[in-house]
Order: C-alpha cells, then sequence, then structure tokens
C-alpha cells in the first residue's frame, strides 16, 4: 500500500500549458464519443506536466469527470495523473452524498411549507447534465425562491436548522440572494445561498421563479422530488455566466452546458431556444473549438459536425481584463498596467464569442469591442462598486 | 497501540473490517482508498486489493487466506496477507470487527 504525495511544483511552459488546456477541453462534454476518445488518447501521447495539470484540474473542478471519462473510454492515464483523478473522483463523490441528503431537506421542508423552490446552477446540474453528481463539483446549495415571502421561506429553512439572514441593507436588498448561510451536516458545513432571482442584474437579466419558463424540470433525491429550471431557461441563464467578468473562468461551465444539451435533447425545442436566444449558437461554436460535439446537435443548432476540435490554448483564453477575479487579483493575475488595459478593452477572441456570441469575424469583432464588452464592463463595474 | 503489536498468529486469527468512511475506486491495475475521515489517499495493488475485498468483518484472515489460495495458485502468502492487514491498521482504515 502507498501513501499518496503530492507532485513537486514546476514552472509550466507554453506546451505544457497547451497539452493540459487541450486535455480539459476535450473532457469539457459529459457525453462520451468515438471522436473524443481518439482526442484524448492522442493528448496523453504527450508529455503531461504534472503540477501543472493538478493545479487546472482544481482551479477548473474537471477531475471527477476527466476520471469518469476515461473510465468509460477504456483510457489508463500514467499513474500519478490516474491517482490524482480517482482520488478527486471519490472525494466529490464523497462530498456530494452529504449535500445531497441537505438539498433534498430543503426541498421537503419548503414543499411542506407550501412554497415553491427552483434548485440552480450545480446544485441542479449536477443531476441533470451529468451522469453521476459527483461529477460535478460545486460550492454552495443554491435555491430560488418566490420574492415577498422572506419570512416564510426563512422559518421554513430553520426548521431544518439552516438559520438565514434577511437582507437588510438597501445593497443587501438589491442583491439577487440572501447573504450566504451555513449548515452543519454531517460533519461537513454546507454553504446556501437563497435566491429571489436566477440571475443578478449585472448580466442583465432578472429572472424571478414567477417569471419563468414551466414546466421546471424535475429530478429526485433518495425519492425526494427536486424541481430544477426548465432545460432551455437553464442553458440561457448558464450562457450568459461566460460574461461574469469578476468570477472564476471554468471549464466546469461548458461541461455543464454539453451535459444538459444531450441529456434533455429531446425535451428542449431548438427551434424556439434560438428564437430567444439567437446567440446561443455562437457559445455553442466556441465549445466546438475544444471538445467534439454530437452530429445531432450540431444539427439542432445548425453548426457543421465536421468542424474541427480547434487549438484555442483553453487554460489562457479567457477575459484577462480588470476586473476580473477581484478577490483573487494579485495572486492569481498580476498583469503590467499597459497589458491590463490591453486584455481590459481587446478581450480574447475565442472568449468574447463564448461571453457574448460573436463570431471572430469583422463585424463581430466591432461589435464585440464597441457594444458588448464596453456594456458589460460598465454594468459589472457600476454593480459591483455599489455592492462592495 | 494494541493492534500494532499484533504478531502474525493473532492476526490470522482476527477479524477485520474497513473502518466507516473508507472509500474506493478502481483506478487501472490499481484500487485507490480515500479516507473520507482526513482525506488521505491509499493505493494498493492487485494482491493487497483482493485481500481489501474480503475483508468483511465476518471472515477471519486464515478465512481470507484459505479462500485465496483456493481461487489463485500463486496467490498470496499467510505472510503477505498479514503483512497488508498491518499496514491497513496501520493507516488505519481497518478496525478489527
Amino acid at each position: 500500500m502507498t501513501r499518496a504525495r503530492r507532485p513537486a511544483r514546476r514552472a509550466a511552459g507554453g506546451d505544457a500549458s497547451a497539452v493540459v488546456g487541450r486535455l480539459l477541453g476535450l473532457a469539457a462534454n459529459p457525453l462520451p464519443s468515438p471522436a473524443q476518445r481518439q482526442l484524448l488518447a492522442d493528448v496523453f501521447d504527450a508529455p503531461l506536466d504534472a503540477a501543472l495539470f493538478e493545479e487546472a484540474l482544481m482551479r477548473h473542478r474537471m477531475g471527477p469527470l476527466l476520471h469518469w471519462l476515461l473510465k468509460q473510454h477504456g483510457l489508463q492515464p500514467p499513474r500519478l495523473v490516474a491517482r490524482m483523478l480517482a482520488s478527486l473522483y471519490l472525494t466529490y463523490r464523497q462530498k456530494v452524498a452529504a449535500r445531497d441528503a441537505f438539498v433534498a431537506d430543503m426541498a421537503g421542508a419548503l414543499a411542506a411549507a407550501d412554497i415553491e423552490v427552483v434548485f440552480l446552477k450545480g446544485t441542479a446540474l449536477c443531476h441533470t447534465a451529468y451522469a453521476e453528481p459527483g461529477l460535478r463539483p460545486m460550492d454552495d446549495i443554491d435555491l430560488l425562491v418566490p420574492r415577498g415571502i422572506d419570512t416564510r421561506v426563512a422559518e421554513a429553512l430553520a426548521s431544518i436548522g439552516l438559520e438565514t439572514r434577511l437582507p437588510e441593507t438597501r445593497a443587501e436588498r438589491l442583491w439577487h440572494h440572501w447573504p450566504l448561510a451555513a449548515a452543519q451536516r454531517s460533519g461537513t458545513i454546507q454553504f446556501v445561498e437563497v435566491h429571489t432571482s436566477v440571475l443578478n442584474a449585472r448580466l442583465g437579466r432578472y429572472a424571478g421563479i414567477d417569471t419563468l419558463q414551466r414546466p421546471f424540470q424535475r429530478f429526485t433525491i433518495g425519492g425526494t422530488p427536486v424541481l430544477a429550471l426548465h432545460p432551455e431557461e437553464c442553458l440561457i441563464t448558464q450562457s450568459l455566466r461566460f460574461r461574469h467578468l469578476t468570477d472564476p473562468w471554468r471549464v466546469l461551465l461548458i461541461a455543464d452546458m454539453l451535459g444538459l444539451a444531450m441529456r434533455e435533447f429531446e425535451r428542449i425545442d431548438w427551434q424556439r431556444l434560438r428564437r430567444m436566444a439567437p446567440r446561443i449558437r455562437q457559445v455553442f461554436r466556441a465549445f466546438q473549438d475544444v471538445t467534439p460535439l454530437d452530429p445531432t446537435l450540431c444539427a439542432a443548432l445548425g453548426l457543421d459536425p465536421a468542424q474541427p476540435v480547434g487549438d484555442v490554448g483553453l487554460l489562457d483564453a479567457r477575459y484577462l481584463g480588470w476586473p476580473v477575479n477581484i478577490s483573487l487579483q494579485g495572486r492569481d493575475l498580476n498583469l503590467p498596467k499597459g497589458r491590463l488595459a490591453l486584455e481590459t478593452l481587446l478581450p480574447d477572441p475565442w472568449w468574447s464569442r463564448l461571453a457574448y456570441g460573436v463570431a471572430p469575424g469583422v463585424l463581430g469583432k466591432l461589435e464585440c469591442r464597441l457594444l458588448r464588452h464596453p456594456v458589460n464592463l460598465t454594468q459589472q463595474l457600476v454593480r459591483y462598486a455599489y455592492h462592495s | 497501540m494494541m493492534e500494532d503489536r499484533m504478531n502474525d498468529e493473532s492476526v490470522l486469527d482476527a477479524v477485520f473490517a474497513p473502518i466507516d468512511g473508507v472509500v474506493s475506486e478502481q483506478s487501472g491495475d490499481e484500487l485507490i482508498l480515500l479516507n473520507t475521515a482526513d482525506q488521505s489517499s491509499y493505493y494498493l495493488n492487485g494482491s493487497a486489493a483482493l485481500i481489501w475485498a474480503l475483508l468483511d468483518g465476518e471472515r477471519s484472515v486464515r478465512a481470507m487466506h484459505g479462500i485465496l489460495a483456493e481461487a489463485y495458485e500463486d496467490g498470496p502468502a499467510a505472510e503477505e496477507i498479514v503483512a497488508s492487514i498491518q499496514e491497513f491498521v496501520s493507516a488505519g482504515v481497518v478496525r478489527r470487527a
């Protein structure tokens, strides 16, 4: 029996970063395919910087999914990598069990109080977009409740031991969720965000529970029925998260959308989705640059299924301008002022396609740089300044 | 500490079981153990994984040796099984049943 040891840290070179980025990108599709298998096998032929790989796995939260995919494909990575992935898979599989029990308790308590509740983001996506909930690491439990019944919601949650604090200040009342609450469950602390709208105003789409597309998606945890956003609404709101300039960029967000799109393919009215969110086609086109898409999905979105997976340098193809990851600024990014200004005004073209759904041609670049990005930047800066 | 001083004979006649909170996952030719209490990981080779699989809190180590000797011509020797069990004990992933 061998005790786990962490790999020694080494400086990452450009090639090493490209290999790790390509690997994570390819794994961003939770539906295994022969094309994905072949491309993943090819990547493992190249040397892998274990320290850089581990850091990227943790940052992008791709360990459990990559482990599962390699198992589905019958691929055996180098031993050190295999151990790292299997350990992450086990870690999150165990965490999800404790979290899901709490989610089921919350759903039950709110249902008993006759309060409609929809679970958001990773809390729902781990069930609706992945083969196993443990494949989708997450931090907080996010739930959406109706506005105007705060006290009833708080009482229902208190009945299962979750003490929440209602919004008090003007800034808190304007925020899209209550102050973060926490509860001790099964030896772990579970953090909970009670939302009153799906997204914040910085992303331009206040969506209270009464305005959402129905029927909600339904899944169960241990026999308890739990509701999630309608898959079309979920795809639209998730696609808007890419333009969030102060949240960490994670490859896992691509996996969320591709997993949901394929698992709920038949329930999604693709024509309606494209009418409601015309830019979503370009978002999926950006996905196509990092991982092979299923031909039926390409057909539904009007994409060329023969489009090869590109080499976008995924780890660096993100928004690096101000005010990205404000809480991490300094240790995550410490760019010279000139570079910071450049990255702020002229964001990465692949990221622009992902965030704004604009094609990388001349018109798309102009639209992004003169309209979409400045508007988004201004909205987010104003809201951030107000709330901080 | 008492278990640290176990001799081979006492181990052979003892019954062990995985402690609660140890989860496992096959990865290639290794079995990965994760002790969720302290998040420590352990990697088991093929022989150790076979021994781990037989730890059910009911059969003795001697009975485990019998099963493995019957199933595999070149299965692990009794000393090897005892050594593995002692490693499991010192790692804190099994308990006496």
